[in-house]
């Protein structure tokens, strides 16, 4: 975290508020593809394996026909998987700074493992043909390349899963620790029924229904694939609403709010949906409903994610507002030195002075009586023929007195707290000099 | 047939999750969510900007069990100037008129407390700052509880901390 607390600068609200939904994109364009090219691979992968035992035709062709399906072309894996990573990571990094928490370097681990996972799967992809059966040493490198991004969506999920627990930011854990807890293991699970889903109608969606309604295969070729894009979708829809109680359960309180019951609520009655139509595919010949399913899918993904978000926006409320409160006093700082470069522009008034005092520090000041705060009577002679020490003192104030509480710092411009501090010096010296005259 | 019993079966699987969902939720809502209080207080102005510090209004907890809620006198001592055209303090006023209690709700509370002997004043004297145990309340609009306070929690932060970790310094 030193890294970060180094070099990047606390956001302003708005700029985070900004940054979410760009963090949101860059999940909602990366967390779906991996979803897909991981259940595509792992079913690829096993039946490329039994392709070896039975010489199976139908085995060998829909292996590489998913592959194809799940990443289409170099270009898009790169945009897809590799290009959203260094967006999370740097949105992530914005908002965790200052944050004593040590696991950004988490993301960049992860993010490499994922690309690496990649990368072993288009080789993989690559030696896969339609008609033969694949090399043992080529499924090694497929099986080794979906381990990668198992483990690569792992590390990217627990690299912010204390940020949902804020009671034990202060404590140093290991990382094992950290990747160890129930809480993000279920929240991983919860991805892993989606993505499971999400394969299934990407099966269902690309091999009938895209493009033009053309299918890629048919015969019995074609019925094994609708059967096992609907029954992936069937066993995803059926873990989720299980994993995402569990995620419920285990979140720490701080991270809960409606909100979020709504969303996995909404999610799991969309997912009752997306079981039905998966389940009617299933017993009718022909391929229906892909494009329904995939779009549901979609949706169930977007409320994850939105869910997600919401959880960890609620368990670091306080955080936030802490790196809002940071900017504006930075930005009030850069303002006030504008104001002092800018010379002319903070002369003292009295008028204006007189103006700000019976608008704002009347609140708790008069000049013979206690109020709030002292009478001035009493404590502005330390200041006469010093106005510069009373402007400094009203720009930042500091606890002078312990029978009164605290001055709040006003939020006023330079011009006015010079104004008032001419107003009130010529307020008391006039009063010191009657008294003191003969 | 076949196609609706599995239909069937789904949805009372999926009605009997919602309803899971619904249990949670519903024990969520009464018990654990951040309790609305009779007047709306926000720390955020009191603790964060004006600056005011903790034992300013709890004053007690640096000698006894309990950190005390401020009587309404103590808020009236400067309210009775500061921000009197706002609804809130106009409120505020109003039970200091009627010298009526303002019944606060109450945020944190140990749970089985029964068994445990919790003090503010040791914890205080051995300068454990209050944001770890009560987080960043100068940010917070509403108070709300952010540690569990379970015994686990209680126990990672004694030995962090090399405090006694012995049974009967907290079971009495």
């Amino acid at each position: 975290m030193d890294f970060f607390n180094q070099h990047v600068l606390p956001p302003t609200r708005e700029h985070l508020e900004l940054l979410r939904y760009l963090l949101m994109l860059a999940s909602l364009i990366e967390l779906p593809f991996l979803g897909v090219v991981m259940g595509s691979a792992s079913v690829s992968l096993f039946l490329a394996l039994r392709d070896k035992d039975e010489a199976n035709r139908t085995y060998a062709l829909v292996a590489h026909d998913l592959m194809r399906m799940a990443m289409p072309s170099r270009v898009a894996v790169a945009v897809f998987g590799i290009l959203p990573l260094p967006v999370i990571w740097i949105v992530y990094g914005q908002w965790f700074v200052r944050s004593t928490v040590n696991t950004m370097h988490l993301v960049p681990a992860g993010a490499l493992i994922i690309i690496a996972g990649l990368v072993l799967l288009m080789r993989y992809r690559g030696t896969l043909r339609r008609d033969g059966q694949s090399s043992l040493m080529s499924i090694g490198v497929g099986g080794a390349g979906l381990a990668c991004l198992l483990v690569g969506t792992y590390v990217l999920y627990g690299s912010v899963s204390r940020f949902f627990d804020p009671e034990r930011w202060f404590l140093h854990y290991h990382a094992v620790r950290t990747l160890t807890a129930w809480s993000l293991i279920w929240r991983y699970l919860v991805f892993v029924a989606a993505s499971l889903a999400m394969s299934g109608a990407a099966i269902l969606f690309f091999f009938f229904r895209w493009p033009r309604d053309e299918a890629r295969i048919e015969g019995a070729e074609a019925r094994f694939v609708k059967n096992l894009g609907a029954g992936m979708a069937i066993a995803g829809s059926v873990f989720f609403p299980v994993f995402g109680f569990f995620y419920l359960v285990t979140l720490s309180v701080v991270a809960v709010s409606g909100t979020l019951y709504v969303l996995l609520g909404t999610a799991v009655a969309l997912f009752f949906v997306i079981f039905v139509y998966a389940y009617r595919t299933l017993l009718s010949h022909a391929p229906r409903f892909g494009a329904r399913v995939f779009v549901l899918c979609l949706v169930v993904f977007t409320l994850m994610i939105v869910g997600d978000q919401t959880a960890l926006v609620n368990a670091t409320r306080e955080h936030t507002a802490g790196l809002a409160l940071e900017a504006e006093q930075r930005g009030a700082e850069i303002d006030a030195k504008r104001e002092a470069a800018s010379g002319g522009a903070a002369v003292a008034n009295p008028v204006q002075g007189e103006k700000v005092f019976k608008t704002v520090c009347s609140t708790c000041h008069r000049m013979s009586e206690r109020l709030v705060g002292p009478a001035l009577q009493a404590v502005l002679p330390k200041y006469a023929g010093n106005p510069d020490a009373l402007v400094a003192f009203v720009r930042k104030p500091s606890k002078m007195n312990a029978d009164y509480p605290p001055m709040p710092v006003l939020g006023l411009s330079l011009g006015d707290i010079k104004s008032v501090a001419a107003y009130l010096l010529a307020q008391a010296a006039p009063g010191d000099s009657t008294e003191t005259g003969p | 047939m076949k196609k609706y019993l599995g239909i069937l079966l789904a949805f009372f699987f999926f009605g009997f999750v919602v309803l899971a969902y619904v249990a949670v939720g519903t024990n969520y809502y009464r018990h654990r969510r951040p309790p609305d209080q009779p007047i709306a207080f926000s720390h955020k102005i009191h603790a964060g900007k004006v600056g005011l510090q903790c034992l300013f209004c709890h004053e007690t907890a640096d000698k006894s069990e309990f950190a005390g809620v401020p009587p309404v006198e103590k808020c009236m001592s400067c309210h009775y100037n500061v921000a009197t055209d706002r609804p809130e303090i106009q409120k505020l006023a109003r039970y200091w008129n009627r010298r009526e209690v303002m019944e606060w709700n109450r945020v944190h509370r140990i749970p089985a407390r029964k068994y445990v002997y919790f003090t503010h004043e040791r914890h205080i004297k051995a300068k454990v700052d209050c944001v770890n145990c009560h987080g960043e309340v100068r940010y917070m609009e509403k108070i709300r509880q952010v540690r569990s306070l379970q015994m686990g929690w209680c126990v990672s932060c004694h030995r962090a901390k090399k405090a006694p970790t012995d049974c009967l310094t907290c079971h009495k």
